[in-house]
């Protein structure tokens, strides 16, 4: 669905990605794991079109979305939350998930994807109202979640969801992560906490320094505790 | 009493002129974090168009009002397609000397063009006419179409910004263009709107001020420093805050014009912008 080839970006002087090729088959969860400064952020925001390739292409369902511009992105099916959440917090929530479906202008397309986000999270029907910028923190990410699937993705982006969170919305929002490709969605996770996004995905990446070194299913990435050791310094627990 | 009436009166009309300025400036700050030192120039083109469509065709400035807003939105469209859109990405330094350099621009083409003569538009339909408030306390006509002209067409853009979908997108661009963009904004897009909306803002308020106010290459200079004035003390990026603090800094210049020399007037304006930067310097409803 997803294809990423031989990608290379430029962050300022230094290159932040040096050829990075990737796929992301429909239906799946793909993970992108990784250090800080490994280039997580700059793939996602590659694909996304807010930054620019100096080479390499991305085609998404065939076509070449290399460098179109974020808003068309958006309208060829590719929502994003982007990392430490960037919710509206001076508008409502209702208001932010609005915008999440600037898109789409029909009203019952809206009103579908509302109660389809409400059904995800329950809490944001409760805050509806609420000024999103007091929010807790989990519940900013299940807004900025719930923003992104209002465009009615066919790939979901997902910039360290689980980043300031406490551990118990954590697993709620891997939960909904699941639910949303169990609902016939692509995703593609970019995370730190190793063991909670592997056992929810499908397929795994591991970056270092701009460059991929290792890729395999989550469960062979899962049982090469050496590995994970060696490439992103975790202990084995 | 009636001398205390006159002054709000005055103080009011002039205020909501304010306002509508200092609105326009505010929706380009807010959402570009550019300010726009030209702001008084297209309120100087936009009177300069009345002018010449009542010397030409001797239209009213009050028919001349939609032409005026439809005109300064193309100019601001066009200044930020020209100069604003490519300079987004350059150092701050670079964009306050491009809003300044097209004020100077401006300015000395009206001067080039139509001389430093101070004109007056003489409309049949409205000047020199008044209407009695009460006994003794009398507003002259340009000046009520002025006031109520201005408060409709401010109530109109707090409507677009609050209650439209492209206000919404507006207020999303302005509090986080990279989020915006994500969600399938067209930020380059609302960049343009916000020039043009700006730019009808002050179009619409130098058509209302035609009618009454001289006009010359450097009436922008009067009106624009004071619309600084009252996007501080309303606090950058609220509309509502621009409109309240409109009111007041009117009603400031003309009460301290009334009992203290005219000359003092600007000082008491200015005391209350140190004032503001001083004691709370994000303005009366400005987020912190």
């Amino acid at each position: 669905m997803l294809r990423v080839n031989n990608l290379v970006v430029f962050y300022g002087e230094s290159p932040a990605l040096h050829g990075v090729t990737l796929n992301v088959a429909q239906r799946q969860i793909v993970v992108a794991l990784g250090s800080n400064g490994a280039g997580k952020t700059t793939l996602l925001k590659t694909i996304a079109s807010l930054l620019k390739a100096q080479s390499g292409s991305v085609l998404f369902r065939d076509q070449d979305i290399t460098g179109i511009g974020a808003h068309r992105v958006v309208s060829r099916g590719i929502a994003m939350t982007p990392e430490g959440k960037h919710i509206f917090g001076r508008m409502s929530v209702l208001e932010n998930l609005l915008i999440g479906a600037v898109t789409r202008r029909d009203p019952l397309y809206r009103e579908e994807r509302l109660d389809y986000v409400f059904s995800l999270f329950p809490r944001l029907k409760e805050r509806l109202k609420q000024i999103a910028g007091t929010l807790s923190g989990g519940e900013q990410q299940m807004l900025a979640i719930a923003r992104a699937l209002m465009s009615g993705p066919k790939l979901l982006m997902l910039d360290e969801p689980s980043q300031g969170i406490a551990p118990l919305l954590v697993e709620k929002i891997f939960e909904a992560i699941v639910s949303v490709r169990d609902a016939g969605m692509t995703v593609l996770l970019v995370e730190q906490h190793v063991d909670e996004a592997l056992a929810c995905a499908d397929y795994g990446y591991i970056l270092q320094t701009g460059r991929i070194i290792a890729r395999g299913s989550a469960k062979e990435l899962r049982d090469g505790s050496d590995m994970k050791k060696m490439y992103l310094g975790i202990r084995p627990e | 009493m009636e001398e205390i009436l006159q002054i709000l009166l005055s103080g009011l009309v002039l205020g909501l002129i304010f306002s509508l300025v200092a609105v326009g400036l505010n929706i380009i700050f807010g959402v570009m974090d550019i300010v726009n030192f030209a702001h008084g120039e297209f309120l100087m083109v936009s009177m300069y168009i009345c002018y010449w469509l009542f010397v030409w065709f001797g239209l009213s400035p009050l028919f001349s009002l939609p032409i005026c807003i439809a005109a300064l939105f193309l100019l601001g469209v066009g200044v930020y397609k020209l100069l604003i859109g490519r300079i987004l990405s350059a150092p701050m330094l670079t964009q306050i000397f491009a809003t300044f350099g097209l004020m100077l621009f401006l300015q000395n083409l009206a001067l080039f063009l139509w001389s430093s003569d101070y004109r007056t538009i003489q409309d049949p339909l409205i000047f020199g006419k008044k209407i009695t408030v009460l006994d003794g306390v009398f507003l002259g006509v340009p000046q009520l179409a002025a006031g109520a002209g201005a408060l409709v067409i401010t109530g109109l853009v707090f409507l677009l910004i609050n209650k439209t979908e492209l206000g919404r997108a507006l207020r999303a661009t302005a509090e986080d263009k990279e989020a915006a963009a994500l969600m399938g904004i067209n930020t380059d897009r609302i960049f343009a709107l916000s020039w043009g909306i700006g730019g009808a803002c002050v179009g619409a308020a130098g058509a209302l001020l035609a009618g009454f106010y001289p006009i010359f290459p450097y009436v922008g200079a009067v009106f624009c420093t004071t619309a600084f004035v009252v996007v501080v003390l309303g606090g950058f990026g609220s509309i509502a805050g621009a409109f309240f603090a409109g009111i007041i800094i009117g009603l400031v210049q003309i009460g301290f014009g009334s009992y203290f020399p005219a000359a003092y007037k600007m000082a008491f304006v200015y005391g209350i912008y140190l004032l503001t930067v001083f004691v709370r310097p994000r303005g009366l409803l400005g987020k912190s």
